[in-house]
């Protein structure tokens, strides 16, 4: 059985039976199909290298090795020298550092793997998951979620909603909508707030600022910002938006272990996202469509953004910050604005007659002084579109 | 290469009891085992990390010896991996819904619901410590013979909670009860007198801060008399006195730090620097704001110092206190550890983490200059989006680059100032009964997770 006793040298080691916590010297051998241990008044245990487990993987740093086996089930052998661990990977080399972490990995590289052709393919083929989802929520999820929103970015500034200019606004989403089509029913707020800015919720939820309204210069005008916002609601922009949002703050939950906190702010983290220029193209596309079948001009839609941005050249920074929000995350490309500018004239009529504007500009009451008076009473998320 | 054999003395009788050295031999390549395992947890989106860990853990293991052989840890990475993915699943994400889903109600329901969550998540949070210890204390062998924590976790929660809800509730509610009592049964005056006012409330920190000592004492009592090596269980007797005794300097010297901090914050939150944190209309208020803000930043960080040196005396007679009242058959431990070591390792520690953090934002930045610039992904895509997330997975990942070598030198610091007295039957302890093993197959052990 021992035959090769000049080959391999002896070592010292402790074995221990696994019955009690006692420990007996041994000597042992590295032999030819395994470990040999050789205890005084017992017969010699042979364990095989195949079945070998390590207390700790064998590296290049070993000065000692823990070994047990399925041979003698519950003992343990430990022997104290760096030359048996050495030479022992030699003769069993699943115990090494290198293999265990091989064995360990290699099913979740191959995973990987998977997962990034997976996610080129979504890519390369413009499948978005986030959108399919997005189609698939009932409607009252969509307005439940969409509420919570709206009374988030809000925060605790009062709804305007002044008799006739409430009354001009729904006239004016009512003709939108009508020509929107698919009984598409869209529910618009104002909110009393210097920031001039309009953003969609889930649900076909708007939200307009007294900023914004004060800053049109005519129906048509807001019109056009209206029915692009209508756009992002059709296309389900936000319900697309908010799905991602959850989708990559739960990839980033399960990547750092739980630790990371973002799906609980998956609200936050939305209030953040810019819609992509795709998504804008698209919402002005929906929204030249709408404005025609209204009998809107879109000549406002465009003669707005226009204006807005000669004049966030011309005034010197740091005057009016609100102003400078809309551009500051939503950029207007000049790309968009041709596309605008370029739509043949069609037969139409004002958005609204002189009175309803008027109704409607002080739908917040009576104009009010020049802002920095009126303080929200928290700080103000950051506008996400127009 | 031959070694001689040395012959043991004869063993007088097998079962007598023999004096069992403790003592620490610092593992090598762990810096090469932070950049394998953060090389493989990048490669396979993170779910290496379990495994890594799991490598860490049989290295540090390893380094703890008694009478020169190691100590052995069986836990494997697919029981990590299978623990998180079932807390994940069935607590982390329910309760984040829950709590997120609260917030959609009206006001008292939403605010009573988000209160009963953070309360069920601190008792959760005491019956994880429990079931974490029992994890690893069932994983951990040496010579063959099995660790193991026979007690209920579930308790060990409710006594995590109810020895600081006790305390804060009766100094929260008692004034206005005893107020109630004095005036025979004035409702005023006990409405009067409940209301958290800041007279109620400082007493309610007293209360909770003085508990402090006692309460750790009552939870490590729980742990320690629960645990058992192979058939023989611990005791621990530790009182609370001299523990008292060295928590009125720790108290103290925070009360100062925290009355210096109120003072420093007060002092600097003028009503101009507030107004810029809810204004952002205004440049120069945001500039006010944003110095008060740097300001307290640095003042917190300051008082977290001086309380760190204040609190690491405390601890470390705390560990030599717990140590020399935790006794196994007839031997006891002792503790050496000193607040001045304690400050060294962990401010070692800390510059290994800044190091890794460092090397993680370079490996951010890089990579977001590879998205915007060499790739021009828009930042608003989802390709972009995607991106982000990656370097900060990158970033994330980067900062445990040092972990194994910062986990190795704070078990090595304990397991160096603890040695043990007296002597121990060793050859008289055996595996005992597997109670704690069978019932380990149910559902109960899958949330034995110590992935966190
Ligand atoms: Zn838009």
């Amino acid at each position: 059985m021992h035959s090769d006793t000049a080959a391999s040298p002896l070592f010292y080691g402790r074995f221990s039976d696994g019955r009690t916590a006692g420990a007996t010297d041994v000597d042992v051998r590295l032999g030819a199909s395994g470990v040999e241990v050789m205890r005084k008044g017992a017969l010699p245990l042979v364990w095989p290298y195949a079945g070998l487990v390590a207390a700790e993987p064998l590296s290049s740093y070993a000065v000692d090795a823990l070994l047990s086996s399925p041979a003698s089930p519950g003992a343990s052998l430990f022997v104290g020298e760096g030359l048996f661990a050495r030479k022992l990977a030699e003769k069993a080399p699943h115990l090494t550092t290198r293999a265990q972490r091989w064995q360990h990995a290699k099913p979740w590289l191959l995973a990987t793997l998977a997962t990034v052709a997976a996610a080129i393919a979504v890519w390369a083929l413009d499948l978005s998951p986030a959108r399919t989802i997005a189609g698939l929520l009932p409607d009252r999820a969509r307005s439940a979620v969409g509420e919570q929103i709206m009374t988030e970015m809000s925060g605790d500034r009062p709804q305007c909603d002044a008799g006739p200019g409430r009354a001009a606004l729904d006239r004016l989403t009512t003709r939108l909508a009508e020509a929107a089509g698919d009984n598409t029913r869209f529910k618009v707020v104002v909110s009393d707030w210097d920031l001039m800015n309009a953003f969609a919720a889930p649900g076909e939820q708007i939200l307009l600022t007294r900023g914004l309204i004060e800053k049109a210069q005519s129906a048509d005008e807001l019109a056009g910002v209206l029915a692009h916002e209508m756009g992002h609601g059709i296309e389900r922009h936000p319900e697309t938006a908010l799905v991602r949002a959850i989708g990559l703050s739960a990839a980033l939950e399960l990547m750092m272990g739980g630790s990371s906190g973002t799906l609980a702010n998956a609200g936050l983290f939305i209030a953040q996202l810019a819609y992509s220029r795709d998504a804008e193209r698209a919402a002005d596309a929906e929204a030249l469509r709408i404005l025609a079948k209204a009998g809107i001009s879109a000549k406002g839609f465009a003669s707005f953004f226009r204006r807005v941005q000669k004049e966030e050249e011309g005034s010197g920074l740091g005057k009016s910050l609100s102003s400078l929000e809309v551009l500051r995350t939503h950029p207007v490309t000049e790309e968009r604005l041709r596309v605008v500018e370029r739509t043949p004239d069609y037969k139409s009529t004002p958005a609204l007659d002189e009175k309803e504007w008027a109704a409607l500009k002080s739908i917040c009451g009576a104009a009010r002084p020049k802002p920095d008076k009126v303080r929200p009473a928290k700080p103000a998320p950051p506008p996400r579109d127009i | 290469m031959m070694r001689p054999v040395v012959t043991e003395p004869p063993a007088a009788d097998a079962s007598s009891p023999v004096p069992v050295r403790l003592s620490w031999l610092h593992p090598a390549g762990l810096v090469s085992l932070g950049l394998a395992n953060l090389a493989l947890r990048i490669l396979t989106l993170n779910v290496y990390h379990f495994w890594g860990e799991t490598e860490v853990r049989r290295r540090i293991w390893s380094a703890v010896r008694l009478e020169g052989e190691p100590l052995v840890y069986t836990g494997t990475g697919r029981e990590l991996f299978a623990g998180f993915l079932v807390v994940f699943g069935l607590v982390l994400l329910p309760l984040t819904l829950t709590g997120a889903a609260a917030m959609a109600l009206p006001d008292p329901g939403s605010s009573l619901i988000r209160i009963a969550l953070s309360a069920f998540v601190f008792y959760l949070t005491g019956v994880a410590v429990y079931r974490a210890r029992r994890y690893r204390l069932s994983r951990t062998r040496w010579r063959g013979i099995r660790m193991s924590l026979g007690g209920n976790s579930w308790r060990f929660g409710w006594t995590y909670v109810w020895t600081l809800a006790l305390p804060f509730g009766v100094a929260l509610f008692g004034p206005g009860f005893l107020a109630y009592a004095l005036t025979g049964g004035d409702r005023d005056a006990m409405a009067e007198a409940a209301g958290p006012t800041i007279g109620t409330t400082v007493l309610a920190m007293l209360a909770a801060f003085w508990i402090l000592p006692w309460r750790s004492i009552k939870l490590q009592g729980l742990l320690v008399r629960d645990m058992r090596f192979g058939d023989r269980p611990f005791t621990f007797d530790a009182p609370a006195g001299p523990l008292y005794r060295r928590y009125a300097a720790f108290w103290a010297g925070s009360a100062v730090i925290a009355a210096w901090l109120c003072a420093a914050l007060l002092g600097a939150a003028t009503p101009e620097a507030l107004a810029g944190l809810t204004d952002e209309t205004d440049t120069e208020k945001m500039a006010n704001a944003l110095r008060f803000v740097v300001l307290a930043t640095f003042a917190l960080g300051l008082a977290y110092l001086l309380y760190y040196l204040v609190s690491a005396s405390y601890r470390a007679f705390q560990f030599n206190h717990f140590a020399s009242h935790t006794h196994f058959e007839g031997a006891s431990f002792r503790g050496t550890a000193t607040g001045r070591g304690l400050v060294r390792n962990a401010l070692g520690n800390f510059l290994l983490w800044l190091a890794g953090f460092l090397i993680g934002l370079l490996a951010l930045l890089g990579w977001m200059f590879l998205a915007g610039t060499v790739l021009a992904l828009p930042p608003e895509s989802a390709g972009g989006q995607a991106f982000l997330l990656l370097g900060l997975f990158l970033l994330f990942a980067s900062m445990a680059l040092f972990r194994p070598l910062i986990q190795a030198r704070t078990t090595g610091y304990l397991a160096r100032n603890l040695a043990i007295d007296g002597k121990v039957p060793l050859a008289g302890i055996s595996q005992g009964d597997d109670h704690n093993l069978r019932r380990g197959e149910g559902l109960a052990q899958a949330f034995d997770v110590d992935a966190f």
